[in-house]
């Protein structure tokens, strides 16, 4: 037996086409007729018709814009090649106007709906026409709450963050099961989430940043993969590098730590000091990485990079560190240097220290910077921090 | 969400007639591009075919929108597309990479045709453990073409986003201040205290310029250094494989990209390496890279893929003998004769190496061949190939016979003998000729001997003069004192009867006395000079003047 919810998303599924269909009509309409007219009056009715239709018994209802489509509440309206005119018409009025949503409230009459369409047609901006809603709805029951979001759902891109950051910790985790167990790497999954993490970056790195302050001690080791592939993406990103080098970036900064794989859980999440003989079964995952990868699987630039940073990202600017190497470690294993020390000194990676704060991580960095730390690359990173609002 | 599908808007049969024949064309358009490369001209006609079709829709439409079911595609309320097949089904392929819509849009050009029907071919392959259509169409990020997938969310995943929904809700989120100490990732929350020197745009141009370089032909370069390096840095034989492997592929992938001097390359880099190469695995591991590159399919290719004599010149001298055979089985077939020479050269030092790859080649079918093979093993001068080269002096055409001669010529050894003492016998008179000249090198009684029983054989004056100086000259060479009266005989004898005939044997036999070169020797000859015939005359002069006599 289907719930409320079910059969809401029904209603939306079989009707929303026509509801936006005949709000844009009757946008339309205010163009051409004044209010009196019979058309407008027709386009009103069905619109209300529609529009209660699918509310039922609720007390709003909310239309909102984001991406060029429309989601009645959350359940997005499926489009087809008819409706692209009138929904196009639509977006463009609401996109004009800078409205996101519009909220219909149950106590809507046939003339509310229309005093709304007109009001809409003639305000320029959102203050305006909900100024001028308000004083007409006063009394009547129906108000318009719209939010100017440039036309992209601030919601909608942070559950896009969330969904591709938690697809990345799920699918590298499954990547690492994997190797251990010597399959080959399927990474399409794991292709897609950062490729859905590059976009959410890209709309929104402030967010994207924040759910890496998310620590998980116990799956410490996935959480950090996906935390430096997040923060090395944005300092991508601010060096100017294209969504194809950024996808790039992500996964081989996802796959960074991957000679980690067959090194005990328990010696990975160590919260006390490691013995000598586990911090040097810990400096050669560097390597190991390399050689995981080979067998697990071969050729592909997305391998290639990552077997590259996978050796280099623990070798300096200066050439110390490990393993030992005599040449400059390629701009990709640069970034995630600096990505990889700042989130695990503000994880307080677990096995050495205690985490400090982003300020004091990056202090850390800004010291070494010319040193461990490429110099354009650390301002870039710095930028993150300290951009004018 | 339920993953439902709503009603198709009502479609004119025209309309979706125009679609369907759209799809038709990409159907035919996807088996063209696997098979023609992308300058062919069937291949661009079948992409400019494909354009008009989509032009002809969108002169009046804005967007073709198709809706994905598992073996269908549907145009608004009609289907447009259909198709059970497992392989090379569009719809099939889009469905099971979660697609639910895909739409083309008014403006789409060329390229973002032709590149969304690579994707659609490129995609499905069952290696491709990497990209599916949507990764693709990600990457290419082509303007004109959208689509949509509706979002699933596994149990995990939703557990773990559910925790990041919660956490956003905490304070702390709100200031994402790490563990401690604040300073959040908002802009300008942190005073840092110090001044930072902005990157110039030269600085940050050449950052860009350098992820550049790890892509494509950068990429790969960079790749065969790393896994030299590591190479030589292991010591672990099955890790050491691993890298090789890895420069091998590479080499692979640069061939059946055509790019000749990418492969060229990284034999060049591979060579270098194995110079200063000491473990005997990494030795064995780069070998093993440079016999991959000298495969019969591989040296194919290089010619196919390369007019460039001398591009094919350095990539042959960088291959090891292991490309012997690949090399011989292409000299087998080629016609150019400047790629002939160039093999023949190249695996002349191969036969020094490794004789016994050349005897198995000796059997062809085709006297060509086996006739460079001979040359090659003559060049070669080792004795070890006598016998090879003896297997051939039988053989029915006479140019490889004729070569044999040559090649036993140049090869220092006294088993050249018996196989050239055979060829003086062949009915081919240039056979003859090259072998007897190899043969006065050597000397000897054995060959006056077996000079004098040629000349004894009734058809020896037959044989051209040419033919009968050589002879005369080896026999008056070979045999000096003993050589004088039949040679005296010959040159005092009346040329009466069969006169041209007498005549050269008399100036053979002139040749002959001039390599004896004795007092009565060349009294006879002085006495020649007077003669009316030139011919006559002619070797008179020239065999006082090899006698060191005027």
């Amino acid at each position: 037996m289907k719930n409320l919810d079910d059969i809401f998303t029904d209603k939306v599924l079989k009707r929303g086409r026509l509801l936006i269909t005949n709000l844009s009509i009757l946008l339309k309409m205010t163009d051409i007729y004044n209010s009196t007219n019979e058309a407008v009056n027709n386009a009103a009715q069905r619109f209300l018709s529609e529009l209660q239709g699918i509310m039922g018994g609720e007390e709003e209802l909310s239309i909102r814009m984001a991406d060029e489509s429309f989601f009645i509440e959350d359940v997005r309206v499926r489009t087809t090649v008819a409706d692209l005119d009138t929904f196009g018409a639509l977006i463009k009025s609401m996109t004009e106007r800078g409205i996101g949503t519009l909220t219909f409230r149950a106590s809507l009459s046939l003339d509310s709906v229309i005093d709304i369409a007109y009001a809409i047609r003639r305000g320029h901006d959102v203050a305006e026409i909900q100024s001028s809603v308000d004083e007409k709805f006063l009394g009547v029951g129906g108000q318009i709450f719209a939010q100017k979001e440039g036309g992209i759902d601030m919601r909608d891109t942070r559950l896009i963050a969330r969904r591709a950051y938690a697809r990345a910790i799920s699918s590298f985790e499954d990547l690492n099961k994997a190797i251990k167990s010597g399959k080959p790497l399927n990474i399409k999954k794991t292709k897609r989430a950062i490729q859905s993490m590059v976009d959410s970056i890209i709309k929104d790195e402030t967010y994207a940043l924040k759910l890496t302050t998310k620590k998980d001690f116990d799956n410490y080791h996935l959480h950090h993969s996906a935390n430096v592939a997040v923060l090395s993406i944005v300092v991508g990103k601010k060096i100017g590098l294209n969504k194809y080098q950024l996808s790039r970036l992500g996964l081989s900064a996802l796959f960074h730590d991957i000679g980690k794989a067959d090194i005990p859980t328990d010696i990975l999440n160590k919260r006390g000091e490691l013995t000598a003989g586990e911090k040097a079964l810990m400096t050669t995952h560097p390597v190991e990485g390399v050689k995981q990868l080979l067998r697990a699987r071969g050729l592909s630039e997305v391998f290639l990079i990552s077997m590259f940073v996978s050796y280099e990202h623990h070798i300096n600017l200066d050439l110390t560190g490990y393993p030992q190497s005599g040449k400059t470690p390629n701009l990709y294993s640069r970034i995630i240097r600096i990505a990889d020390e700042f989130e695990s000194l503000t994880s307080g990676r677990v096995y050495s220290r205690r985490a400090i704060g982003n300020k004091a991580a990056l202090s850390e960095i800004l010291k070494n910077s010319g040193v461990y730390y490429d110099p354009a690359l650390v301002n870039a990173f710095a930028g993150i921090f300290s951009e004018a609002a | 969400m339920p993953d439902e599908k709503p009603e198709g808007i009502e479609v004119a049969e025209e309309e979706a007639s125009l679609v369907k024949d759209i799809l038709r064309t990409f159907s035919k358009t996807s088996k063209a591009f696997a098979v023609y490369p992308k300058d062919n001209p069937v291949y661009i006609r079948f992409a400019d075919e494909l354009e008009e079709k989509f032009g002809s829709f969108f002169e009046k439409h804005e967007t073709l929108n198709l809706d994905v079911s598992q073996f269908s595609l549907n145009y608004g309320d009609k289907e447009v597309f259909y198709s059970e097949e497992r392989q090379g089904n569009m719809a099939l392929q889009m469905y099971v990479d979660g697609i639910r819509q895909i739409s083309f849009h008014k403006g789409i050009t060329h390229e973002e045709i032709a590149e969304f029907v690579n994707i659609m071919r490129v995609a499905p392959t069952e290696d491709n453990l990497e990209d599916d259509v949507v990764t693709l169409l990600w990457e290419k990020d082509l303007e004109h073409i959208s689509h949509f997938v509706p979002e699933e969310v596994a149990e995990d995943e939703a557990a773990l986003e559910e925790a990041l929904a919660e956490a956003e809700k905490s304070e702390s989120f709100e200031s994402a201040g790490g563990a401690k100490g604040g300073g959040g990732f908002e802009a300008g929350t942190l005073s840092l205290g110090i001044r930072l020197s902005p990157s110039s745009p030269e600085m940050l141009e050449a950052l860009k310029l350098e992820a550049g370089l790890l892509e494509g032909e950068g990429l790969i370069e960079t790749a065969v250094d790393f896994f030299m390096e590591r190479m030589s840095e292991e010591d672990d034989p099955s890790a050491i494989s691993d890298y090789s492997k890895q420069i091998a592929k590479l080499f692979d992938l640069m061939m059946e990209h055509k790019d000749v001097t990418g492969a060229l390359s990284i034999l060049r880099k591979t060579n270098e390496f194995l110079k200063s190469a000491a473990n005997p695995e990494v030795i064995g591991a780069a070998s093993g890279i440079l016999s991959g590159a000298g495969t019969y399919e591989n040296l194919n290719a290089l010619i196919k893929n390369t007019a460039d004599l001398n591009i094919i010149n350095d990539y042959l001298s960088l291959l090891n003998k292991d490309a012997a055979t690949g090399m011989i089985n292409v000299l087998g077939e080629t016609e150019n004769r400047k790629l002939r020479r160039q093999l023949c050269n190249v695996l002349v030092p191969f036969a020094k190496e490794d004789i016994g790859i050349f005897s198995a080649a000796i059997k062809d079918q085709k006297w060509f061949l086996i006739r460079n093979i001979v040359m090659i093993l003559g060049m070669s001068g080792e004795p070890s190939a006598v016998p090879i080269i003896a297997k051939t002096i039988q053989h029915n055409d006479m140019r490889v016979r004729r070569e044999a001669a040559r090649a036993l010529d140049n090869i220092q050894s006294p088993d050249v003998r018996k196989p050239l003492m055979s060829l003086i016998l062949d009915p081919d008179s240039g056979v003859r000729i090259i072998a007897l000249r190899a043969l006065r090198k050597i000397g000897g009684q054995e060959l006056f001997l077996h000079i004098l029983e040629h000349m004894k054989m009734e058809k020896f004056k037959e044989r051209s003069l040419d033919e009968k100086k050589e002879f005369l000259e080896a026999f008056g060479e070979t045999g000096k004192e003993n050589a004088f009266p039949m040679l005296s005989s010959i040159f005092k004898k009346s040329a009466l009867f069969q006169r041209d005939k007498n005549i050269e044997m008399k100036a053979a036999a002139a040749y002959g006395l001039g390599r004896i070169g004795s007092p009565q020797a060349v009294e006879l000859l002085k006495k020649g000079l007077d003669s009316k015939n030139n011919v006559l005359k002619t070797a008179c002069v020239n065999a006082l003047k090899g006698a060191g006599k005027k």
